[in-house]
């Protein structure tokens, strides 16, 4: 492309091209936290170590540490962060409400219902309790979209809900665990506390997948995301199908934050932080929030976990305390501020 | 005949808010679409480009007819100004680059970045580019939607009270501004307007609902102080003051 150096267009790719080296920037951040949180912990592994077990065939106790614990946990808390931010921002933008993320409108909570009912009644079949908490999510997700689209509720009325339905479901978890016997209780209650330290490779995969089509249909749709963030006649008006794109995009928000919780637990407030986080740096424009968004999202969860496990705890603190601790005041700081 | 619509009937919930409205509008004219507050102004606006589908009644643009095509295809023909505009974090650039998005598929290519770019030296707006949206006022702001508008390339425009929100001074500045394009571009434009002194000066013919029916269509001739107090329930007189006539509330 052809274009005079004082332009306004030049100016434009000149700011995408900064915003591009700040992506890389973050990416790199991601690595850094991702190498420090293999080599340290409880048992210490040099960075050549690390190389030698990943790429070439060592053998040993450094071998079982990495592949088995550190490897899988650092790589599902980027997957987790990045699928929850991402999420948590599509529902921002679809709702256009600021306050929206899977936790604050009772996706996750709805999500951990389903699990801890399918680990009552099915025992822990890891595709029985994805399918039920994604029952449960869709169905906190269903009765948002319909407040929003047929009540137009306000983004105020909307969050209440998603407290209403929280409570909800949290006193039908706690049904639950009533009627459960004392090893499921045990496992219904550990579920409740988010720690990515639990997955295998199998989950962290199918979630991978999940989290990538998500991002990648956001990314499909990021112009009609652009038109919605200036409101909904607008987008109309520029022929966004906005009933289509809502209900789509709400169920891939639903999907990923279902498979987050049934892997991890309820991981409150990476969705709500990590994308208010982007667009301090990059603006309401999608094409570059999205991809944000999600390294931002990555590098939250795995900075915080990282932070439990090596700086705080035995070893053993589950990261959804530390992301609550950050996310309430960030939640109350949105309410008092007022948002656009 | 560019655009003709016939017969359009529109209810909320069976209360029928638009009835048997049906209208022509040639190129290089604008309309101004006067009537109290709830007599459908805005509604045959949304009927117009379908973001509210009419439950009957046609609209044909160049004799093609609207309901045959798709939401797409129709944001490549008429664009539209909604009457309040959310701020965004989007800057003024890309505001204005949004209005291509019925013309692309998946990428921006560089020749939308350079019509986002004519467009808003066209209208005066280079200093802001980079600025968020959220930080204009309320007159760069709405020349930022028209900019926005007219990035889309539409052959109509529908305004939703295009002034409403602007001190005089904008609100000639904008009007002009619609004037100028409309004529320049031999586009139509459709404007719910409140102010009938703006109307008068600006239209080339008026279209009064009352109730949700056309009252009156006239041009600029055939205007009466007669229609306008049926409309309003106001008595008014017209009066000329050099080359303009203002309505005046008697």
């Amino acid at each position: 492309m052809n274009v005079e150096a004082n332009s306004i267009t030049a100016d434009y790719i000149r700011h995408l091209h900064q915003k591009v080296l700040l992506f890389l920037a973050l990416l790199l951040m991601v690595l850094v936290v991702g190498a420090y949180a293999i080599t340290h912990g409880a048992y210490h592994i040099a960075l050549s170590n690390v190389l030698s077990v990943l790429f070439g065939n060592a053998e040993g106790a450094s071998r079982v540490v990495i592949a088995n614990i550190r490897f899988p946990r650092v790589v599902a808390a980027v997957v987790c962060g990045w699928g929850l931010s991402v999420s948590g921002l599509a529902i921002q933008s679809l709702l256009k409400n600021p306050l929206g993320a899977p936790s604050t409108l009772g996706i996750s909570q709805g999500a951990a219902f389903g699990a801890a009912s399918a680990i009552v009644v099915f025992g822990t079949k890891v595709f029985s309790v994805t399918a039920f908490a994604f029952a449960g999510a869709m169905t906190a997700t269903l009765v948002i979209l319909v407040l929003a689209g047929l009540k137009r509720l306000s983004p105020e009325a909307i969050i209440l809900s998603g407290v209403a339905l929280s409570s909800v479901f949290a006193s039908a978890t706690i049904l639950i665990q009533y009627l459960a016997t004392e090893t499921e209780l045990a496992m219904v209650v550990f579920w409740t506390f988010g720690d990515v330290a639990r997955s295998s490779w199998r989950e962290i995969w199918l979630m991978t997948g999940a989290v990538l089509i998500t991002s990648l249909y956001l990314m499909m749709v990021r112009w009609d995301l652009n038109a919605l963030a200036s409101g909904e006649e607008t987008a109309k008006g520029l022929g966004v199908s906005v009933g289509k794109i809502r209900l789509s995009g709400m169920v891939a928000a639903a999907l990923v934050s279902a498979l987050a919780t049934a892997f991890h637990g309820v991981i409150a407030f990476v969705g709500l932080i990590a994308p208010h986080m982007a667009r301090r740096l990059v603006g309401e424009e999608h094409r570059l929030l999205i991809p944000f968004s999600a390294v931002l999202g990555a590098l939250l969860l795995l900075s915080a976990d990282t932070v439990g496990r090596i700086l705080i705890g035995s070893g053993a603190l589950p990261v959804g305390v530390i992301t609550s601790f950050l996310g309430a005041p960030m939640f109350l700081y949105l309410l008092i501020r007022g948002y656009r | 005949m560019r655009l003709k619509v016939a017969d359009i009937y529109f209810s909320y919930n069976s209360h029928p808010v638009l009835s048997n409205v049906s209208f022509c509008l040639e190129r290089g004219q604008i309309m101004c679409v006067l009537g109290v507050n709830g007599a459908g102004k805005s509604t045959l606006l949304k009927c117009l480009n379908r973001i509210l589908e009419p439950h009957r009644g046609t609209v044909l643009l160049d004799g093609a007819d609207l309901s045959s095509m798709n939401h797409g295809r129709i944001a490549q023909l008429i664009a539209y100004v909604p009457q309040r505009y959310p701020e965004s974090g989007l800057t003024v650039f890309e505001s204005v680059l949004m209005g291509r998005k019925p013309h692309i598929r998946w990428s921006m290519g560089g020749g939308n970045y350079a019509l986002a770019e004519t467009i808003i030296r066209q209208i005066g707006l280079e200093h802001l580019a980079m600025r968020p949206i959220s930080t204009l006022s309320g007159g760069e702001l709405q020349k930022v939607v028209i900019a926005r508008a007219l990035a889309q390339s539409p052959q109509v425009l529908l305004l939703d009270e295009p002034t409403s929100n602007l001190d005089l001074k904008n609100q000639l500045e904008v009007m002009e501004l619609i004037r100028k394009i409309v004529k320049q571009r031999g586009l139509s434009a459709v404007a719910a307007i409140h102010d009938l002194n703006m109307a008068l000066r600006f239209a080339d013919s008026y279209l009064f609902l009352k109730d949700g029916r056309i009252y009156a269509v006239a041009g600029k001739e055939e205007l009466t102080a007669e229609t306008i107090r049926q409309v309003y329930g106001v008595d008014v007189e017209l009066v000329r003051i050099g080359n303009h006539m203002v309505v005046v509330p008697a």
